[in-house]
């Protein structure tokens, strides 16, 4: 664990300064917005009217990293961690997925089209449309 | 219509679709996949102007370039889509609910994304551990073990594929979308 940086991986790919204590990746306070979408407040992990309580010890510790595990047990995220090469996925979706497939609400996404463009999904709000998944393989 | 490559290759991308006359957008990172769960290509999903999905995942294709293999007429699914555009008539099929990603799967996935990141990143060692996880973990599910087929030098169109068609045949095509037969393929067609 000599990696000083974290790659995350999530809705976006984000690289942060890292800090392992007992294989526990500790990112800074003031990453963890980035790294998430969600701030670490007094009050717990919050995104606009939303916040979900941490464990106390977390946000009351006066130290500069904070341990990412435990907010993305906190959030509920399913995650994979390869602390030798410094990568963590998460599952960050996990939510949206499910009002996709049991409500049925399309949920938007940004990707890159041919040109390198960022499109949204939602460019096409108010239109019909027919998505087709495809590939080279 | 707005095409989605779920595919690492973006040269190939580009040149596959390059007289496209429809936005293509490019998922190296599965993100798509991921969210709608998208298990197999192509796969298409229906969305009216309101941001409902009216017709989840199905196995449709745009030409009849596979039907001897796949079972799959493209005909059926043109009149369907003209029928929607039309008339917004909706096929009998549209109701079916989609199955979401197992926790085996969910976990493949985060894998996969180590896998095809740390590759990016030269680190082929660690790559092909996490691409072996994940294999492990969703040995059926194309967008994991076909796409990492020519990310981990093999053929996806070779001997490999024709297994795991056989293995994902024997097990009844799990698929998150709506379900439909498909033909035996054989290893010498």
């Amino acid at each position: 664990m000599n990696n000083k940086t974290l790659t995350v991986l999530s809705d976006h790919t984000s690289v942060v300064e890292v800090s392992w204590e007992k294989s526990k990746p500790c990112i800074k306070k003031s990453d963890v917005q980035e790294v998430l979408g969600w701030e670490l407040k007094d009050e717990g992990l919050c995104k606009k009217t939303t916040c979900v309580p941490v464990p106390s010890d977390l946000t009351s510790d006066s130290s500069e990293f904070v341990d990412l595990s435990a907010l993305t047990e906190a959030l509920g995220f399913s995650t994979v961690i390869d602390t030798e090469a410094g990568f963590l996925a998460i599952d960050s979706f996990s939510s949206l997925r499910h009002s996709a497939l049991s409500e049925r609400k399309a949920p938007d996404i940004k990707l890159p089209d041919l040109d390198g463009t960022m499109r949204s999904l939602s460019e096409w709000s108010g239109k019909k449309k027919l998505l087709v998944a495809f590939s080279s393989w | 219509m707005i095409a989605v490559a779920i595919d690492e290759n973006v040269e190939a991308i580009k040149e596959f679709a390059k007289e496209a006359t429809y936005p293509v957008l490019i998922d190296a990172d599965h993100l798509f996949s991921d969210l709608y769960a998208v298990s197999n290509v192509p796969t298409v999903i229906w969305i009216d102007e309101n941001d409902i999905i009216v017709r989840p995942n199905a196995g449709e294709v745009g030409s009849d370039t596979f039907t001897e293999f796949t079972g799959i007429s493209c005909a059926d699914h043109m009149n369907q889509v003209k029928g929607w555009v039309k008339e917004d008539a909706i096929p009998d099929d549209a109701d079916h609910i989609v199955e979401d990603f197992d926790q085996n799967e969910i976990t493949a996935r985060l894998h996969f994304r180590i896998a095809a990141n740390s590759l990016r990143a030269g680190l082929d060692e660690v790559s092909e551990q996490h691409f072996e996880k994940a294999k492990e973990l969703a040995p059926l599910d194309f967008t994991i073990v076909r796409a990492s087929m020519p990310l981990r030098g093999g053929n996806p169109f070779g001997e490999e594929f024709f297994d795991l068609y056989e293995k994902y045949q024997n097990a009844g095509s799990p698929y998150h979308g709506i379900p439909r037969q498909t033909a035996k393929l054989k290893k010498n067609d």
